[in-house]
């Protein structure tokens, strides 16, 4: 049984990783790179519900051995893979999604010349992913870590040919990258403390150890988990990351990568709960990010830039759940929402995604109205957003009620200045947040009254995709009721989508969104289950008061939005905030204030390495050519000469050899 | 035991006797019938095989202590003139193949040449190797002594019968050099009998001056003078003013022949010496340490500066013979083997170098040939060529892919190392840097791609150079093997070093 376990565990990393070699090997086969990604992900998501089968019903070994142990003199390490309920539930909502959005990129990519290597990268990411989730070794997450990242700089730049996509991809990475240099300091820290990479060892040891040592290495690693995670200050790569082609958004910005952080502060719950002052500088970047978050999401001119920043915002929602879980609830609730925010932002992603295509364009001007003439779309869509802002029943209610049971209990028990931080930021950001969902659907539900007329008046049969074009002329929205996009200078444009000439959408890609969607609605049944480890927990009043801020909401966005003739809540702030939100209240600008004086420095550095440094090595060409030619004058190629020379070097040899040895 | 004076084992000084024999026969065999050049040839060829086959024995000897085949020994036990260990037979195999290789160089063009000088360059090339081999075994001052000279002195003819101006300059100087420096080998023979009352320059003659401190200042100058007199040979800065002379006027094998073969004599006897006072537990040698970082230096510098390859080779012996004596600046078992092995990395590599040089004689004309300018686009010209010649710049230098220079220069700075003489080794690092300049300028050049404007033909004949510069020749088969072999052995030894360190019996 244990063996079958240690089987599928391993095999739930190779196969994506094969799949991605395999995959580069033939990339210029359509058909065969869609076989071996779709393959792969399969695989994985089999082997990944194995393991989770196996590990609820009968007796297994947690660790599963890799390439063997290093022999690293004092340090251990070990390499192995840690299977337990954590990860096996965490694996298989990756696998879900990841076959979900391979089967996607099938027919999303459909006419993309590079789709092969688009999916050998996406397997790729997978692998790395579950790497990082059946970790049971520092190295072996930072592994993981690293090929993430790396992945995700190739994916958000896949329109390498677009010049906002490199520098968007160059962005993640830098900004990513920043944040790993204190992340692999933490990880040291760590593995110092106990002697070994063991994640298991280093639970265990931990607690006899200095507070403040750990307190130090936790809050390196939030610099690293900030930084994989998007939360503030480095949250403003992931907005950024938008240019890469929907599905990697789904899969990395939405699903997995960004929530690699918060899993592996669950993984280290144990112990990250016995550092009050670690928890509680989470609770303060989670509670700006959640807010500031879903202040500018509300602001976005942009869908898909709109999702970007509904992620920071739930992100920072399912770390705040790990900064105020009491040690008696423990990871689970934040775990919980990792989970179903997977689940319905992968498929608020597919499904715009899907939308763009048809209407060609992310940007809430394109999409207005888009899911009344594309009604195929509007329950995936509706039960996306109805998840995300947490209406019951759905899998959001669900994990959101218990996050604010987890703040509830923490303010109740321990009365912990982090609890209250949270349960402040947590209520303004349910209004927040279905302040930004509502204002959403009405505008993709929004018909303006010369459409609604035209509408009327044509024969409304058009509701098949094949016919979209000819839909498409006759909601061609009118002159002045747009937002101009190009009034939003500075603005990282969100990927143009594909013309209308797209081929109508694979069966698979939307059976894909519809078990999403179907995920999504019974999800949240999981809770009476023992995969993720949570007591079904309600707090009636806190519940009660969130649904009334979430009607309070939806009412006063409707007010909003009706005052506007383009149907957009957001044209209530005016063309000029909406540039500033679509900026992100302008982070970039900080980012280059902090950035400057250290160009400002290299550039002193590299004068000094140039006419200092440089200046002396080159030196030595010139010493060299002078004694070259004061040598060359002192050989005459005269015998005479020869023997004053020779008898100087008698007496030199001579003396020194005598005097000296 | 025998009644004889001395015992006498023939085979164990076959590598002495069999080129010595060599040059006999053919100044005979030229009395009985002239007019011949192939046949001299021939037996040279003959005589320093069966010299080499003989060597074969002794390599790999010593690694147990004071493992060795003696012969020529005093009665009851007593010393023996002749000893052959790893370093000794290792040093007289390198000396009878380089001087195969140098008569491979030379070997005779029926259309070019008339047959007269033939069998005396032949045999002075025998008798000089006969020396070379001599001494390296040599453990008596009077055979160490007038083995050394004969290794020199047929090289002052061999430079001379070319009869050109350039040559008889540089005959006159090597001559110079060969006279001063005999001078001094006598003198440091003398006190070192004053020293230490013995004729054998063997260890236990050094011990037993160790009670008297009177006479251990005589034995410091007997071994500094040596060094003084070795210091010719070498090419040491400040004895090495003929080289560039010697060099420039000589035939080209000639060259090779000083460069290869008197090299391997030089430190041949050097090591001799030093191998008779290591025992004594001496602290570093100074004069060394000084000729050493003189001479890198030194040759360096010069040869950044030359425009002509066989000078710009000349000077490298000189930095490179102070890389050879480098570590014998500690004075130790280990800095012997160091200093044999570095000596013979060089000698490969620069025997390559002056082959593929040869062989550029024969195709370009000597004038082009030994113009450094004319060697751009050479790899685009003479692919093969163009890589053995890299291959022995990068071995002078030691840089990969010439591994076995490389393994050569550390092997020569760790005993200084070990021996805590960080002045020292600062030094030749930055003669490493030099060095690197120095052979990567040539190479540059040689993997240049050619210029239309430099096409034009080379410039008028200088003085008696043979005149075969604008015919396309075929470079001759003897050429050949010898660019073959050379480039063969260097690049066996470069994967793997420790087939020569294992000869020498480290």
């Amino acid at each position: 049984m244990s063996d079958s376990v240690s089987l599928s565990a391993q095999v739930v990393i190779l196969a994506p990783f094969v799949a991605a070699i395999l995959g580069l090997l033939v990339a210029r086969n359509r058909p065969a790179g869609a076989l071996i990604s779709i393959a792969g992900a399969a695989v994985s998501l089999v082997a990944g519900a194995h393991v989770l089968y196996a590990i609820h019903h009968g007796p297994f070994s947690p660790e599963v051995p890799t390439v063997g142990p290093l022999p690293l003199g004092q340090l251990k390490m070990p390499l192995t893979l840690l299977v337990d309920e954590l990860s096996a539930i965490v694996v298989v909502a990756v696998a879900i999604v990841g076959l979900a959005v391979q089967l996607f990129s099938q027919w999303y990519l459909h006419d993309d010349d590079r789709y092969g290597v688009f999916v050998a990268s996406v397997s790729l990411f997978l692998s790395a992913m579950f790497l990082v989730v059946l970790s049971g070794d520092l190295v072996l997450t930072l592994i993981g870590w690293e090929v993430m990242g790396w992945c995700s700089y190739l994916l958000i730049g896949h329109n390498s040919r677009k010049e906002s996509a490199n520098k968007a991809a160059t962005k993640a990475f830098l900004v990513t990258r920043i944040a790993d240099l204190a992340f692999v300091i933490g990880l040291i820290i760590l593995a110092s403390g106990v002697s070994t990479t063991s994640i298991t060892a280093v639970i265990d040891g931990w607690p006899d150890l200095p507070a403040a040592s750990l307190t130090a290495a936790f809050l390196c690693l939030l610099i690293g988990v900030a930084g994989k995670s998007a939360q503030f200050p480095f949250h403003d790569w992931l907005p950024d990351a938008m240019e890469g082609p929907t599905p990697a958004s789904a899969l990395i910005h939405a699903a997995t990568m960004v929530a690699a952080g918060t899993f592996f502060l669950a993984r280290l719950f144990p112990i990250f709960v016995l550092s009050d002052p670690a928890r509680l500088a989470l609770a303060m970047i989670t509670a700006v990010t959640m807010v500031g978050a879903a202040i500018i999401a509300f602001g976005q001119s942009d869908l898909k830039r709109m999702l970007a920043y509904s992620t920071l915002s739930q992100i920072a929602l399912m770390l705040s759940a790990l900064a105020v879980a009491p040690a008696s609830v423990g990871a689970g609730p934040g775990v919980l929402h990792l989970l179903s925010h997977a689940m319905f932002k992968a498929l608020l992603f597919l499904a715009i995604g899907w939308l763009s295509v048809l209407v060609a364009g992310t940007a809430a001007a394109k999409m207005s109205g888009g899911v009344r003439y594309h009604p195929q779309l509007r329950l995936p869509i509706a039960i996306g957003l109805l998840a995300l802002a947490g209406v019951p029943p759905l899998v959001g209610f669900v994990s959101k009620e218990s996050i604010l049971g987890a703040a509830y209990d923490n303010v109740t028990e321990l009365g912990s200045l982090s609890g209250w931080i949270v349960l402040v930021s947590f209520g303004v950001t349910v209004v927040l947040t279905a302040a930004y969902c509502t204002r959403a659907w009405l505008v993709l539900t929004h018909l303006s009254p010369a459409d609604e007329a035209v509408r009327r008046a044509s024969l409304a049969a058009s509701r098949t995709v094949v016919d979209v074009s000819l839909v498409e002329i006759f909601t061609e929205p009118a002159p002045g009721t747009v937002r101009d996009s190009s009034g939003t200078p500075g603005q990282p444009a969100a990927e143009v989508e594909h013309d209308h000439g797209h081929a109508g959408i694979f069966p698979g890609a939307r059976v894909s969104i519809g078990a999403l969607a179907f995920l999504s609605v019974v999800g949240g049944l999981i809770i009476f289950t023992p995969l993720v480890g949570v007591e079904p927990h309600l707090v009636w009043g806190l519940a009660a008061s969130s649904l009334l801020l979430i009607l309070v909401a939806w009412l006063s966005v409707r007010r909003m939005a009706a005052m506007n003739s383009s149907g957009d809540a957001a044209d209530f702030l005016g063309a000029r905030r909406i540039a500033l939100f679509d900026r992100g209240f302008g982070v970039d600008g900080i980012y280059v204030a902090v950035v400057s004086p250290v160009v400002r420095l290299a550039r002193i550095v590299v004068t000094a390495d140039r006419d200092l440094i440089d200046a002396s090595v080159r030196s030595t060409v010139v010493a060299t050519r002078w004694a070259g030619a004061a040598s060359e004058r002192a050989h005459t190629r005269k015998p005479s000469d020869y023997l004053v020379w020779l008898l100087l070097g008698l007496l030199v040899v001579g003396v020194s050899g005598v005097t000296l040895w | 035991m025998s009644q004889a004076v001395v015992s006498v084992n023939a085979g164990l000084l076959l590598p002495v006797l069999a080129p010595a024999a060599g040059a006999a026969i053919i100044l005979v065999t030229d009395v009985v019938v002239q007019h011949l050049r192939r046949t001299h040839y021939v037996i040279a060829l003959l005589s320093l095989l069966v010299g080499a086959a003989a060597t074969v024995a002794g390599l790999g000897l010593g690694r147990v202590a004071g493992e060795a085949r003696r012969t020529l020994c005093l009665p009851d036990g007593g010393q023996c003139m002749y000893v052959a260990d790893s370093v000794t037979s290792t040093l007289q195999l390198a000396a009878l193949l380089t001087a195969a290789l140098t008569l491979l160089l030379s070997w005779p063009d029926d259309k070019l040449e008339s047959p007269g000088g033939t069998a005396v360059i032949v045999s002075l090339v025998l008798a000089a190797t006969a020396g070379a081999t001599a001494v390296a075994g040599a453990r008596d001052l009077g055979t160490w002594l007038v083995a050394l000279e004969l290794a020199t002195l047929p090289t002052v003819a061999l430079v001379a019968l070319r009869g050109a101006r350039s040559a008889i300059s540089g005959a006159v100087a090597l001559l110079t050099a060969a006279l001063v420096s005999f001078g001094l080998l006598a003198l440091a023979a003398g006190l070192w009998y004053t020293a230490t009352g013995s004729g054998f320059l063997t260890p236990v003659a050094a011990l037993a001056m160790v009670g008297d401190p009177t006479r251990r200042p005589i034995l410091v100058l007997a071994v500094v003078v040596a060094i003084a007199g070795i210091g010719f040979k070498l090419s040491l800065v400040p004895f090495h003013a003929w080289t560039p002379e010697a060099y420039d006027g000589a035939p080209l094998p000639i060259a090779a022949f000083l460069a290869g073969v008197s090299k391997i004599a030089a430190l041949a006897a050097l090591l001799v010496m030093i191998r008779a006072i290591a025992p004594l537990g001496a602290p570093p040698l100074a004069a060394i340490a000084i000729v050493s970082a003189v001479s890198m230096t030194l040759g360096n510098i010069m040869a950044l500066r030359q425009n002509g390859v066989i000078r710009l080779l000349a000077w490298s012996t000189v930095a490179q013979a102070g890389w050879v004596v480098l570590p014998l600046a500690a004075v130790s078992s280990s800095a012997v083997h160091a200093s044999g092995a570095y000596l013979l990395a060089y000698v490969l590599a620069t025997l390559l170098a002056f082959a593929v040089i040869a062989a550029l004689v024969q195709i370009r004309g000597a004038a082009r040939a030994r113009d450094l300018a004319q060697y751009r686009g050479l790899l685009g010209d003479h692919p093969i060529l163009a890589s053995a010649l890299a291959l022995a710049l990068l071995s002078l230098a030691g840089l990969p892919p010439g591994i076995l220079g490389l393994v050569a220069k550390v092997a020569a700075l760790r005993p200084v190392v070990d021996s805590e003489l960080w002045l020292l080794a600062v030094i030749a690092a930055f003669n490493a840097v030099l060095g690197v300049a120095v052979y990567l300028r040539w190479l540059l050049v040689v993997i240049s791609t050619s210029d239309p404007a430099a096409k034009v033909p080379a410039p008028a004949v200088p003085d008696g150079v043979s005149p075969v510069a604008a015919t396309v020749a075929r470079v001759h088969p003897a050429t050949l093997v010898a660019v073959g072999f050379t480039a063969v052995a260097l690049v066996v030894t470069s994967l793997s070093p420790q087939t020569l360190v294992g000869m020498l019996g480290i």
